[in-house]
């Protein structure tokens, strides 16, 4: 029972007359809200000054067995543990003093009080119950194609059987516990391998793209573009193809494709340059993807097709160079496909074709032989209708400014 | 007379474009070539000169382009190319590897034969950048590494 409640009936008790008092019974209050600790105090307050807190030794009438015993609650937790609740726990309040035995009264608990003890029950740990999940095989059509790689119902990519029971926390932990089946890469070791690998294999040559992309953390500035590129196509989503070899190779299978087509009539070449310009888009892929591009160049160098990789080279080196440059008439890719066909006159003037060192048939390169490719090439450039500014460039490529080139009669651009 | 025609009919530009056209075709010749590892440069390249392919480009044609764009391919293949031979000031022979872009004399090599005539067991790589006492001396030609049976 609170205290002020106490209180409140001891002065009425006082101011009526005692004896006419013989049973009094306490109604339990109704609940109320945790009070504040600072009417808490008023409380005890009152407590005191109308109760009377008998500091001595109980007296023979607080000792008879009539005495009514008060015990305060414990300190609430609400009200922080007040150090009046605490006196007022250790004294006991008489309901009268000089008043004549009464009847005890059958204390009822207070709704909002608190237990002077509070025992909680043990708490026995009982295992959650697994629910079983039976995986089972989906039906299957027969005419649907066999995927390559399927990501398990784990996230590991491991293949759960059919007809295996999981349980869920296994389905929780086997995550981080079990092992993936694809070991993570040795860096080192397939940077060891692309250094030893043999020259111009480019079958068996791993990509130096998947090998340097992970190590371009310690590389320079220029080194680390390919990881930010990977990174960024990651979060967004876009296949970015990490094989720059197979890149290479493709590109030089479609221009293999463009020099033995581009001799056709011309009713035929349609596709031609629409051909050139996707190497060249393959090629600034191989840029954008890989800037140590030129490194590693050399290794895929054929003895043969020799035109056909001093094209390629060309038009990387052009394309790399011309992505710095700012306030160009024309686009990195109208350079690259320039660069793809610079040389395709020789195709004309050679009887070898391209299948052999091509260029290097004619000895003197300062000779007017070795000037007639250009004039051929414009016309190969012309015939699979390039535009204007590809037709420029090869007419140009052999151009000089100090008149040692051909035509010989170019002039400076205007700053 | 000249000089009127060639106002009414003033020379074509040489585009900008066209020079890093001709620029790129220049330096593959020259450069991919040396870098070959059975040489069969072209007659006039770099590969049967003994000095850099870089220099001699640059010797050849620093009038004929732009110095801007000359500079910028330059830095952009690297004074001396990768698998290029060079001979550093220890006497060591060694094999240019990996360009430093900041310090375009001062790449990375692998040691093939160290000052004293020896093959190093190892595999062992030095970064001129890093180590400042160390520099190229002379780029090798690939005629003077080829061993003779």
């Amino acid at each position: 029972m609170p205290c002020w409640i106490v209180g409140c009936r001891l002065q009425t008790m006082r101011l009526s007359d005692h004896t006419n008092i013989k049973k009094t019974v306490v109604a339990p209050p109704p609940a109320r809200p945790p009070a504040a600790p600072g009417a808490q105090l008023l409380r005890a307050g009152n407590a005191i000054r109308y109760g009377g807190i008998a500091g001595g030794p109980a007296t023979a009438a607080q000792k008879a067995p009539g005495a009514v015993k008060i015990t305060p609650p414990a300190p609430s937790a609400k009200s922080g543990g007040f150090s009046m609740s605490a006196l007022i726990k250790k004294k006991n309040i008489t309901q009268a003093r000089d008043a004549p035995p009464v009847k005890p009264i059958e204390q009822e608990p207070a709704v909002a009080e608190m237990p002077a003890k509070v025992t909680y029950a043990p708490v026995i740990y009982t295992p959650q119950k697994t629910v079983p999940v039976t995986v089972t095989p989906p039906p299957v059509s027969p005419n649907r194609p066999k995927p390559t790689a399927e990501i398990g119902r784990d996230g590991t990519g491991a293949q759960t059987p059919p007809g295996k029971t999981l349980r869920l926390p296994d389905l929780m932990t086997k995550k981080s516990v079990s092992p993936s089946p694809v070991p993570p890469p040795n860096i080192s070791a397939k940077k060891e391998a692309v250094a030893e690998a043999p020259p111009r294999i480019m079958e068996s040559t791993p990509s130096p793209t998947q090998a340097d992309a992970p190590a371009a953390a310690n590389a320079s500035h220029y080194d680390k573009a390919p990881a930010g590129i990977y990174e960024i196509c990651r979060q967004f989503g876009i296949a970015v193809p990490e094989d720059s070899t197979a890149l290479i190779e493709q590109a030089r299978a479609c221009l293999v494709t463009v020099f033995e087509n581009i001799l056709l009539p011309a009713s035929e070449q349609y596709m031609i340059w629409p051909m050139i310009k996707s190497i060249a888009s393959d090629l600034d892929g191989i840029i954008a993807t890989d800037a140590t591009v030129l490194n590693f160049l050399h290794r895929y160098r054929a003895k043969k097709e020799k035109l056909v990789w001093h094209s390629l080279y060309t038009a990387i080196l052009a394309m790399d160079l011309a992505k710095n440059e700012k306030n160009l008439s024309c686009s990195v890719y109208e350079i690259g496909g320039a660069a793809l066909l610079h040389d395709a006159g020789f195709l004309i003037q050679t009887t070898n074709g391209f299948d052999t060192n091509g260029f290097d048939n004619i000895a003197d390169k300062k000779s007017p032989e070795f000037h007639k490719h250009v004039g051929k090439s414009t016309e190969l450039a012309r015939r699979i209708e390039a535009p204007d500014a590809v037709v420029t460039m090869i007419a140009q490529h052999q151009g000089r400014l100090d008149g040692q080139g051909y035509p010989k009669n170019l002039s400076p651009p205007p700053v | 007379m000249g000089r009127d025609i060639r106002r009414i009919f003033p020379p074509p530009q040489f585009e900008r474009c066209s020079q890093i056209l001709a620029i790129a075709c220049i330096f593959e010749h020259t450069i991919m070539d040396l870098s070959m590892e059975e040489d069969e440069a072209a007659p006039g390249t770099a590969g049967e000169n003994s000095e850099n392919g870089i220099a001699y480009i640059f010797r050849e044609y620093r009038k004929a382009f732009d110095a801007d764009l000359l500079k910028k391919m330059i830095a952009l293949i690297g004074f001396y190319p990768v698998n290029s031979i060079v001979e550093l000031n220890n006497r060591a022979i060694c094999k240019v590897v990996k360009q430093n872009h900041d310090f375009p004399l001062r790449p990375v090599v692998q040691v093939i034969m160290d000052g004293t005539g020896m093959h190093p067991e190892q595999e062992k790589l030095i970064d001129l950048k890093e180590i400042k006492v160390l520099s190229v001396l002379c780029t090798l030609a690939n005629s003077k590494r080829k061993t003779k049976p």
